[in-house]
C-alpha cells in the first residue's frame, strides 16, 4: 500500500507560520485521503426514496440482536423439545444454552483416544445428577463398561468417560431438562 | 501455656493482617510453568525420554513408511484431489439442521430464505475468503422435513429438491461471484459502508451448465422447463406435487431474484443510508445504463 508522508504547517499563536515535520501518513487507497465532498451539483443525479414498502427489504437484512423464544411445542419435526421440568422439581437442575439446547458436550482429546462426555450448567445437587446418571448408563451397559464420572461442583460440571452424549441427551429430555 | 503467652498470641492475631487475596498463594504445583526450561532451569530431556519419535512430538502423518518410498507414491495415478485448494467450496447445511432453526424460530419461513438470512442467523457461516462460494444443502434429515419454504441456495442434491417441493416449497441454486457473496453474509455491514449495490456477476465457465440447468434448478434455466422438471421429479419420487398457484403464499413462493441481484428487492445501484432510512437511487440515464440488467 503506498504510504505518502506531508509535512503539516501549524501555525503558532503569535501568528509566525512555522513547518513542523510533523509525519502523517497519507493512504491514496482510502477514501479518508480523497478530498471533501463538494456540492451535490458535481455529482451524478439522484432521488430520495422513503417508501416503507422498499424500507422493509432492508430491515430483513439487518441481523436480529435477540436470540428468539422457540415454540413450546412438543411435537415439532426437528425432535426439539422445550425445557418443561420447574426448578425444584429434581434435586439438581441442569440449564439449557443460549441458543436453547442441551448443554451436553463431546470432548475429544489425547489425539482422538480419549473421549468425555460433559454435561455443563448444572445447578443444586450435582452429585444427585451424578447418582443418577451413574445408574441410568449401567442400567443400558450392564457391565460391559465401567461409567467413570468426574464432578466440578464449583464450575457445575459433570464429565462421564466415553461418549454417552445421545444417551444422556436422551435421559435429560426424557426427565423434561 | 501461661494466660500471659495466650494474650501476646491473642494480640499477635488481631494485629496481623485478615486473610485476603493479597497474603494467599498458590499450593505448589499448581500453576504449571508454560516454557521449555533451559540448562539448569529444568533442561536436559523435558519429561521426553532419551531420543527416538517419542522426544521429538513425531506423530507420522497416515501412509508415510519411514524413509520407504510410500506405497501411494510408488505407482502412478488419477490425481483426483489435484487443484484441490483452487476449487469452489460450498460448506454443508443439512435439511435437518435448517428445520431445526424453523422450529427454533430462528428462521421466518414468511419471507423468502436466502445465504444473508442463513448467516444472520448466528448458526451458519462461509468464508468467502476460503474459497466459499455459498451453502451446500444436503439431505440429511430429509425424511423429517416439513416446512414450505421458498430458499436460495448455491448447490444442492436432487434428494434435497424433492423433499423440498414434496411440502409445496420452492428451492433455487443460484451463484454469487466472491464480491456480492462478501456483501450478501453480512449485509448491515456493506450497508454501513455507504457504497451502491453492485450488480451480480454471471457464473464463470465451468459453472455456467450447473446454473443454467433446469434439473438443478438453476437461477438461468427457462422457468417452463424447471416446472416441467417440477413434474418429472415427483413422478420420480412418487409424490404429488402441491400446486403453488393455489396456494395462499403465492406471492412468497414466487418471489425471485433477478441475475444481477444481490438482495430481494433492492436493484443495483441503489445506496442504503441505514442512519436516515432512506434509499438513494441513481436517476443518471449513464449510471441506470450500467446496472440495467
Amino acid at each position: 500500500m503506498a504510504l505518502r508522508i506531508l509535512f503539516k504547517n501549524i501555525t503558532l499563536r503569535s501568528g509566525m507560520p512555522l513547518q513542523l515535520n510533523n509525519l502523517v501518513c497519507k493512504r491514496d487507497s482510502s477514501y479518508r485521503s480523497s478530498p471533501i465532498a463538494q456540492d451535490p451539483s458535481c455529482y451524478a443525479k439522484y432521488e430520495v426514496s422513503s417508501s416503507p414498502e422498499e424500507w422493509k427489504f432492508v430491515e430483513r437484512l439487518l441481523p436480529s440482536t435477540l436470540i428468539p423464544t422457540p415454540s413450546d411445542r412438543k411435537d415439532l419435526p426437528s425432535g426439539w423439545q422445550p425445557q418443561t421440568a420447574t426448578f425444584g422439581e429434581y434435586p439438581y437442575f441442569v440449564h439449557r444454552s443460549r441458543n436453547h439446547m442441551l448443554p451436553v458436550y463431546l470432548k475429544v482429546s489425547m489425539r482422538g483416544t480419549r473421549r468425555i462426555t460433559q454435561i455443563n450448567n448444572v445447578d443444586g445437587n450435582i452429585w444427585a445428577l451424578e447418582a443418577a446418571i451413574k445408574k441410568y448408563l449401567t442400567r443400558v451397559y450392564g457391565d460391559k463398561k465401567i461409567i467413570a464420572t468426574k464432578v466440578h461442583e464449583v464450575c457445575g460440571h459433570l464429565c462421564i468417560h466415553g461418549d454417552h452424549v445421545s444417551k444422556v441427551k436422551e435421559w435429560l429430555l426424557k426427565k423434561g431438562l | 501455656m501461661t494466660s500471659f503467652t495466650n494474650k501476646n498470641v491473642l494480640n499477635l492475631l488481631r494485629n496481623l493482617p485478615r486473610l485476603s487475596i493479597s497474603n494467599l498463594r498458590n499450593n505448589d504445583g499448581a500453576v504449571k510453568k508454560n516454557k521449555r526450561g533451559r540448562a539448569q532451569h529444568g533442561g536436559d530431556k523435558h519429561g521426553h525420554g532419551n531420543k527416538g519419535s517419542k522426544a521429538r512430538q513425531n506423530f507420522m502423518r497416515p501412509g508415510y513408511e519411514t524413509g520407504n518410498t510410500p506405497f501411494y507414491m510408488k505407482f502412478p495415478r488419477e490425481q483426483y484431489y489435484r487443484d484441490h485448494h483452487v476449487k469452489r467450496q460450498y460448506p454443508p447445511l443439512s435439511l435437518a439442521t435448517l428445520q431445526q432453526m424453523i422450529d427454533m424460530n430462528r428462521i421466518d419461513i414468511t419471507k423468502p430464505i436466502d445465504l444473508s438470512v442463513l448467516c444472520n442467523t448466528g448458526l451458519y457461516n462461509i468464508k468467502p475468503e476460503d474459497k466459499h462460494f455459498g451453502v451446500n444443502l444436503i439431505d440429511e434429515g430429509a425424511d423429517n422435513f416439513k416446512a414450505k419454504i421458498n430458499i436460495e441456495v448455491q448447490w444442492t442434491s436432487e434428494s434435497t429438491i424433492a423433499a423440498i417441493e414434496r411440502n409445496g416449497g420452492v428451492i433455487t441454486t443460484s451463484f454469487f461471484d466472491v464480491n456480492s457473496l462478501f456483501i450478501l453474509i453480512n449485509p448491515k455491514k456493506f450497508f454501513q459502508r455507504g457504497e451502491a449495490i453492485p450488480r451480480r456477476m454471471i457464473p464463470p465457465e465451468d459453472a455456467i451448465l450447473y446454473y443454467s440447468s433446469a434439473a438443478n434448478r438453476g437461477y438461468l434455466a427457462d422457468p417452463e422447463k424447471i416446472s416441467w422438471e417440477r413434474f418429472v421429479l415427483a413422478q420420480k419420487y412418487g409424490y404429488k406435487l402441491p400446486k403453488i398457484e393455489d396456494d395462499p403464499d403465492y406471492d412468497m413462493l414466487v418471489s425471485r431474484k433477478d441475475q444481477r441481484q444481490i438482495f430481494y428487492g433492492l436493484e443495483p445501484g441503489w445506496v442504503v443510508n441505514l442512519k436516515d432510512k432512506v434509499i438513494l437511487k441513481p436517476t443518471d440515464p449513464q449510471l441506470k445504463e450500467f446496472y440495467r440488467s
